[in-house]
């Protein structure tokens, strides 16, 4: 399932900032995925360039230990902890939240350090990240039924 | 209803018909396992059990019979056939010998379902069930027979289907609802209230003190029917503003029996009247589905029929499709042969120089299947922790085609990780005739097991053979081990960024 996801991020790219994909048949058993886009500066520490979160997950990982996902077969990029104050923090990002892109590089299929590295880039200030997040699934189910 | 002289005389013609029936309900399409009759048999016995989930009270289950009249005695001629090919594409030695032993095995599952794959099954008789049919017994329903005595496909039906056709609706099998209430008592003038915990189900309103003793299997404190008769009233304020009350009256043998209810809230009260209304229009709609639970038996696990047992002096005693070991029977054979005989198996009576056995490869009339294998053989590898046979890794000359193409083989491998089902889906009877055929064209070779092809068709241009490769025992590349650790570690990192 992961591996349709990114040509169906592309489909709705537009200016918002939070996207709704999919049409709930039922309102419990509907599978919500909102989308953030979260653009983090990176913060210059000496030599360098610190964006203030960190990740878990990838291809080369064993899904079954990430505690933010809801499928325990998820091999994606989850944010395991941000740090208080630091970019990710300002820029919006939160604990939890599954990378789908950084920069329109995909972030679905890759290995634990392949991720690492497309955040890393010394070449690039600022990373601009398509997040998916469950939190929001809540507020919409409840805005959906009242 | 075969004619008396055909039923009692079959000697000379073995006429066979396979059959099998189709139960469609909507987009949902069964089959019934294939029945093979000729003029011995008088009647035909499906014994699978059915199951359609998700049924309206409307449905209607069209179920279909259809036939398909084999050629004479093609069973037993399909050995022949897969005999005169081997004949021609090996020594005419071997090939002989070969085929006589292929000639006393008559249940070839292999040479079988060859000779049915491609034909073609005409409609032969047909009919609709629906909610009238459902019963707890066996009912005869009428068949109506398409196409008469001059088509091929005809077999003499008598014109009845007995089936026993069972229809559980969700409101006899689950529970529609459930949730504490409080019931009304009197006692000895003095109204007192209890708390139960009451399940609608199936025609009943089961109370009891805890929802511990439905799964403790305890008698429930009460049963409440509610059937059509019954009127479920919501009562008005009383003098204590309790105003969730409801009442359930039953008349039973002219003597109204009453029940005083009183829900916890408003919410409460309001689910308990949507389920029992739902609940009498489920009942409406089933009709007599609902007087009583019919229940939908398992099959049990049956012995496989006698005659599939075989003696132990055909070469092919125990030869299923799925076990890959056992065609290597064969390959073993002809090897001790050749070792018995120093190359004379093979070569036959011929006195010149021999040539080498894969020399036939290249004679330009044999049919050779020329496979190119790129492997993921840590696909393979992963089959093995999901419970399925083991199965040897590639002989290490088949390493150098893993090394050219990583990149292809990460995508496979990638590939399989979402697409667990599909590989498991391969015809097997293709696999297994082009992986005889060439375990016969290469004697030579070391007894390998091949690994399943992930495509079905002979002709896919994606394998490469390993060739001329004579080691004993193919040892596994400890490269191979090293991708299935990192790419299914035990482990779930952390990077800062």
């Amino acid at each position: 399932m992961a591996l349709s996801l990114p040509s169906r991020l592309r489909l709705l790219q537009g200016t918002q900032t939070t996207h709704l994909l999919s049409i709930p048949t039922h309102p419990q058993l509907a599978f919500y995925l909102c989308q953030q886009r979260v653009e983090i500066h990176k913060l210059r520490q000496g030599e360098n360039l610190i964006l203030g979160f960190s990740i878990g997950g990838g291809i080369d990982q064993d899904p079954s230990q990430n505690p933010f996902s809801e499928d325990k077969t998820d091999k994606g990029i989850y944010v395991t902890r941000v740090s208080e104050g630091g970019p990710a923090e300002i820029a919006g990002l939160q604990i939890g939240d599954k990378i789908m892109q950084v920069n329109g590089w995909d972030m679905t299929m890759v290995t634990h350090d392949q991720a690492r590295k497309r955040l890393t880039k010394r070449s690039e200030e600022v990373v601009r990240l398509l997040v998916t997040r469950q939190s929001l699934q809540k507020a919409v189910q409840q805005s959906m039924l009242s | 209803m075969w004619k008396d002289s055909d039923h009692f005389s079959n000697k000379e013609r073995s006429q066979h018909y396979a059959i099998f029936c189709l139960f469609k309900m909507g987009a949902e399409v069964f089959d019934t396992d294939m029945a093979i009759v000729d003029k011995t048999i008088t009647d035909i016995c499906f014994e699978n059990v059915t199951i359609f989930n998700e049924a309206g009270p409307d449905f209607q289950i069209k179920v279909e019979v259809y036939s398909c009249c084999t050629e004479d005695s093609s069973i037993t001629n399909t050995p022949k056939k897969l005999a005169k090919k081997l004949k021609t594409s090996i020594s005419k030695a071997t090939g002989k010998k070969i085929s006589s032993v292929l000639q006393e095995d008559h249940e070839m599952c292999l040479s079988f379902s060859s000779a049915i794959y491609g034909a073609k099954y005409s409609l032969l008789a047909h009919t609709t069930l629906s909610l009238e049919s459902a019963e707890n017994s066996f009912k005869t329903h009428n068949l109506s027979i398409n196409g008469d005595e001059e088509s091929s496909f005809w077999l003499p039906l008598y014109g009845n289907m007995c089936c026993r056709l069972v229809a559980q609706p969700a409101c006899m099998a689950e529970d529609a609802f459930a949730g504490f209430l409080n019931q009304q008592q009197m006692v000895e003038g003095l109204i007192s209230w209890r708390r139960l915990y009451c399940v609608l189900r199936g025609c009943k309103l089961y109370c009891f003190y805890t929802p511990e003793e439905i799964e403790g299997k305890v008698e429930p404190a009460l049963v409440v029917s509610i059937n059509k008769e019954t009127r479920i009233r919501a009562m008005d304020k009383d003098k204590k503003k309790r105003i969730h009350n409801f009442s359930v009256i039953n008349p039973v043998a002219g003597q109204a029996t009453t029940h005083i209810f009183a829900a916890d809230n408003r919410e409460d009260l309001q689910k308990w009247m949507e389920a029992f209304w739902q609940h009498l229009f489920d009942l409406s709609q089933w009709k007599h589905c609902c007087e009583e639970l019919m229940k939908i038996e398992s099959m049990s696990p049956r012995k496989p029929p006698l005659f599939l047992t075989k003696e132990a002096t055909s070469v092919y005693h125990d030869m299923s499709i799925d076990s890959p070991i056992k065609l290597e029977s064969l390959t073993d054979i002809i090897q001790k042969k050749i070792e018995q005989t120093n190359g004379e198996f093979l070569i036959g009576q011929h006195e010149e120089s021999s040539p080498p056995p894969w020399a036939t490869l290249f004679d330009g009339n044999h049919q050779v299947v020329i496979k190119k294998k790129v492997l993921s053989p840590a696909s393979k590898q992963l089959h093995d922790g999901k419970g399925k046979k083991r199965r040897a890794p590639l002989p290490p000359s088949g390493k150098a085609a893993f090394s050219l193409k990583t990149q292809s083989n990460t995508d496979q491998l990638v590939k399989d990780n979402w697409e667990k089902t599909s590989v498991s889906q391969t015809s097997p009877l293709d696999t297994k005739l082009s992986t005889l055929m060439h375990h016969l064209q290469k004697p030579m070779a070391a007894p390998r097991k091949l690994l399943p092809a992930r495509k079905s068709s002979l002709t896919d241009g994606e394998h490469t053979d390993t060739k001329t490769n004579f080691e004993a025992k193919p040892v596994p590349a400890p490269r191979q081990k090293s991708i299935k650790d990192i790419l299914d570690p035990r482990s779930w990192l952390q990077a800062h960024v």
